[in-house]
């Protein structure tokens, strides 16, 4: 298998952006975010979309300018022991997202679909599914992700067209929550569980130029803004923020409420699809980027013989916490006290580097 | 070193250890098309003007040259001194041929520069058939045959007769335009020789003289046959018609309502012939290749030169030049020789039994394989959405087209999810089920001593039993055996508690709706997967269904056809035309495919009827 992909367009750019950036919806972080920030739980994608955003739109410039990956860009800037240290960052933030998203879906699947069955098996299915796709390749994954965002973007809607004889628009009132000191720790959140989506500056040469990138960034990580966005408003309109914050699956249970008449209820079940579908998407395109990395790093011509290995790697160690809420509170520190500053510390550390090599950010030549 | 068990193990261990990759050749990918693709494009040191003149000048120099060694000679035999100055004569002759052959070369390749269906018709005979090997590709263009006769008893003349395989009634050339020219005792030349022939020899009801290749092509490729005489700069144009058309067989597969009734038959010749007589284009390239070392089919290759990728082409023609077996049987075996992913159930070129739809298909820019003795065409490259589109599409409104595409794609998904959908929600999610059906299933079940998965498998495999059983029936007895069976078997089954009857209703509109693909080998695998997935959903419900299913979506997205991705359109995303699932107008059909990466992008121009830009003629003249 070549790991090296071919040229990838904006459709498969967007389609990777979004896919790591929305399997969160499905999975208990919105009732975090109930829990942080209460009612203003819709204005957290928007602000922490564009606190990512900008980080982001920093990793693109450099790029812009410097050309290759992330990857060479810190070697280029930093040297070769700096980018393997950054090298490393992004394989622990992609390996340990997917190996988080594994087990967290497999809870969930456990509580809504298999209650019978041993988690531990249900991991592996998980994590099989998943390194099948990367066996496949990332093109694939980004085009069967890029053909079902829409059956998802529907689902979506669906529910929350179902939903709106249950909204209670006062929840969502003051529309700040607690005010701005309490969205520090809900926005480093987002940052930290948005960092996967920096898959797209890692594979940057295989898009067909910058702009594909930035496009797709634009496109697909906006997209999953805006929908989760949405998904917080609705959530908190229909529980509000106290009920918000206590419970498990928060699109589920949305989905449990849908109400059309008695033939049209407890539609829950069907939706299940859709989110296990998203999930394996998510964690193959996690996985992908974690083994792309320890391929370049370690300069294997192939990752072929890694994916057996990895594939029951991540699910030992997704196996590991005792329960889901362990996972969870795993999940919540990594994200804010290593995800997003590391992200923070890695971009303005090569912006710095940038302007100290390039002659106060003058563009550098190419050897 | 003998290998045994332990070397074996220990080279095992060792490929193990020390992976690595196999190195294989790059895969092909149909990539952009290179129309000048066999053509070494060298850098011009001159611009074209600069070579056009130092050319006018080289042939005014020559023309200089050749008339001052005629006046010269003319000067020598007027003075009596050329027998003493032969040698030196004969010297300066010989220097003038050799420039003549320089320049040669340059007249050529002015003449190859011209478009040859615009040029008139030459009195050599060997320049007017090096213009038809140009003009039909050959000879990569087996289709044409061009014999050269000699003329009347005594060979007063030579010409040659030109005309397309499978298009011309064999006796028609035989009787009524060979067996009178051979034997003709008329003298030619004397005269209007073309009159003379086309008066007193040819016994032809329809016949015609032509002064160019334009009006020679458009009687060939319609199946005429024309006669060229040495020295003349005419030909003539004898009605022969004679391919198989409409007595050859209706489809029994691909049966339309509207639309052309004519079907391929075993014969390679008649198959090329049908299409061609569809397609009467110059540039509609027949490429004959043997496969089969022993069998030694003939495999036909076509395709419109000026449409189809140039690399897509030699890729095919590569893949059915380098199959080394025996005997091949069927057109469908030959297939798995060449596609791309051939363990994949999925079908990778479209099999066809119509004419019109091969036609349909080279104008966009296709190719089709038709191997000898095989009734069924395949077109290739395809994408996934071609498999639901039916041979009726095209003539039938886009409205109504659009209307039963979008039936088949959803029986298509009815097909393959109805019987696992209803095992997962029976079994893992009924509060998923509205009250009053679920009370009513759990009350038809109730009789019932098998689980529900059981009940769906035997239900399915017997109308799986009956579908195969009623095939092998012959006649309409085999369809009547099926309706039949299926009505008295699912009663009975109903009756004697085999089954429930809301399982005999899901298996029922599974199968009906499996009958909705049009393609054979779409439809078979959309069965196969249906069991894949009714087994994973018995197990693990809805879970183990979208795992499964979005595995399949990326199997797809992942195959490619002859190079184009399998789902294109959307995956990757190109630019669509109006044939995908939505069909538009045929006069909103301006693009071909954008994966096939023609030659030609532009099917007809985005105002495809000029006609409305004017008034209509009554109102101008008012």
């Amino acid at each position: 298998m070549k790991y090296h992909s071919g040229r990838m367009g904006i459709a498969e750019g967007l389609a990777l952006a979004f896919i790591t950036s929305f399997p969160q919806v499905f999975l208990s972080i919105p009732a975090v975010f109930a829990a942080l920030a209460g009612p203003a739980i819709w204005a957290i994608p928007i602000i922490g979309g564009i606190v990512s955003g900008s980080f982001l739109g920093i990793h693109l410039f450099l790029l812009n300018r410097y050309q290759g990956d992330l990857l060479t860009l810190s070697e280029r800037l930093l040297g070769k022991p700096a980018a393997v240290i950054i090298g490393l960052f992004f394989f622990f933030v992609m390996f340990g997202t997917a190996c988080l998203w594994t087990r967290q879906y497999a809870e969930n699947t456990l509580l809504t679909a298999l209650p019978n069955v041993e988690f531990q098996f249900v991991i592996l299915l998980y994590a099989i599914s998943a390194i099948l796709l990367v066996g496949m390749g990332i093109e694939v994954v980004s085009r069967a992700t890029y053909l079902l965002i829409p059956f998802c973007i529907v689902g979506l809607v669906l529910v929350f067209i179902g939903l709106t004889n249950q909204l209670k628009p006062l929840y969502i009132f003051p529309l700040l929550g607690s005010g701005l000191p309490s969205f520090v720790d809900p926005i480093l959140l987002f940052v930290g569980a948005s960092v996967p989506v920096t898959i797209l500056l890692i594979l940057a040469p295989s898009f067909q130029n910058i702009q594909t990138v930035r496009a797709a960034l634009f496109l697909g990580f906006g997209g999953s803004i805006i929908l989760r966005s949405i998904a917080n408003g609705v959530y908190i309109m229909v529980f509000s923020a106290a009920i918000a914050a206590e419970k498990t699956l928060p699109f589920f249970e949305m989905a449990r409420l849908v109400y059309i008449n008695r033939f049209l209820q407890r539609l829950e079940a069907l939706f299940i699809l859709l989110w296990v579908i998203v999930g394996v998407l998510g964690i193959a395109a996690c996985l992908y980027g974690a083994l792309y990395i320890i391929a370049r790093l370690c300069k294997l011509p192939t990752v072929k013989p890694l994916l057996l290995p990895v594939c029951l790697i991540m699910a030992n160690i997704a196996a590991i916490p005792p329960d889901a809420g362990t996972v969870l509170d795993l999940g919540i520190i990594l994200y804010i006290n290593v995800f997003s500053p590391g992200l923070a510390v890695i971009t303005l550390v090569l912006l710095a580097a940038a302007w100290v090599k390039g002659g106060g950010g003058k563009r550098c030549e190419l050897p | 070193m003998e290998t045994n068990i332990f070397t074996r193990a220990w080279q095992g261990l060792k490929n193990l250890i020390d992976y690595s990759p196999a190195k294989l050749p790059d895969p092909f990918v149909l990539d952009e098309a290179r129309p000048y693709d066999s053509i070494q494009c060298q850098e011009p040191l001159e611009t074209v003007e600069e070579i056009r003149l130092r050319r006018f000048v080289s042939m005014t120099e020559y023309a200089g040259r050749l008339s001052l060694y005629m006046e010269k000679v003319l000067q020598a035999v007027k003075s009596g001194s050329l027998a003493a100055e032969l040698d030196k004569y004969k010297t300066e002759l010989l220097t003038l041929g050799k420039q003549w052959e320089e320049l040669s070369a340059v007249i050529y390749s002015y003449e190859r520069s011209q478009d040859p269906a615009e040029a008139a018709i030459d009195t050599s005979l060997d320049v007017n058939r090096k213009k038809l090997e140009i003009i039909y590709r050959i000879p990569r263009n087996k289709d044409l045959v061009i014999r050269e006769i000699e003329v009347g008893k005594g060979s007063s003349a030579t010409a040659l007769i030109a005309y397309m395989e499978g298009l011309v009634d064999g006796v028609k050339l035989d009787r009524f335009v060979l067996e009178p020219l051979m034997g003709t005792r008329s003298h030619l030349y004397e005269g209007d020789t073309i009159k003379q022939l086309i008066n007193n020899v040819i016994p032809n009801g329809q016949i015609r003289r032509v002064d160019t290749f334009k009006s020679l092509e458009d009687g060939l490729n319609v199946g005429d046959t024309a006669l060229i005489i040495d020295g003349i700069g005419e030909a003539i144009i004898v009605e022969t018609k004679g391919w198989e058309h409409r007595g050859v067989e209706s489809p029994k597969t691909e049966q339309t309502v509207r639309g052309s009734l004519a079907a391929f038959s075993e014969n390679l010749r008649i198959n090329t012939g049908l299409v061609r007589s569809l397609l009467h284009s110059s540039d509609l390239v027949t490429e004959l290749i043997k496969i089969g070392k022993r069998g030694q089919l003939n495999c036909a290759v076509m395709y419109i030169d000026s449409i189809a990728n140039t690399s897509l082409v030699n890729e095919v023609r590569r893949r059915l030049q380098g199959i080394e077996t025996d005997y091949i049987a069927d057109s469908g075996q030959l297939v798995q020789f060449i596609e791309d992913s051939p363990t994949l159930v999925f079908p990778q070129t479209l099999s066809t039994e119509r004419p019109d739809r091969v036609a349909n298909h080279l104008v966009e820019g296709r190719l089709a394989i038709i191997l000898e003795g095989n009734p069924f065409v395949q077109i290739l490259p395809v994408s996934f959405f071609s498999f639901f589109h039916s041979g009726e599409d095209f003539s039938a409104k886009s409205s109504i087209t659009n209307f039963l595409r979008v039936i088949r794609l959803f029986g298509a998904l009815i097909s393959v999810v109805l019987p696992a959908l209803y095992i997962a929600i029976s079994n893992f999610h009924p509060e998923a089920m509205p009250t009053e059906l679920l009370l009513a299933v759990a009350g038809s079940r109730e009789s019932v001593p098998f689980p529900a998965w059981f009940e769906v498998l035997m239900m399915d495999i017997s109308f799986e039993l009956i579908r195969e059983g009623g095939l092998r029936v012959p006649g309409v007895l085999g369809s009547t055996i099926g309706i039949v069976g299926a009505i008295i078997l699912g009663q009975a089954a109903i009756t004697a508690h085999l089954v429930s009857p809301i399982v005999v209703v899901i298996v029922a509109v599974t199968g009906l709706a499996s009958f909705t693909i049009p393609e054979y080998r779409m439809a078979s695998a959309v069965r196969l997967i249906r069991f894949l997935l009714f087994i994973v959903a018995s197990l693990l419900g809805l879970v183990g269904l979208g795992m499964v299913m979005l595995i399949q979506v990326a199997i797809l997205c992942g195959m490619k056809s002859f190079g184009m991705p399998y789902m294109d359109p959307i995956g990757p995303k190109t630019t669509a035309n109006y044939d995908v699932v939505i069909r538009g107008q045929g006069f909103d059909q301006d693009r071909r495919p954008d994966a096939l990466n023609t030659k030609d992008s532009r099917r007809q121009p985005g105002i495809s009827r000029p006609w409305l830009l004017h008034s209509p003629k009554g109102e101008r003249e008012k």
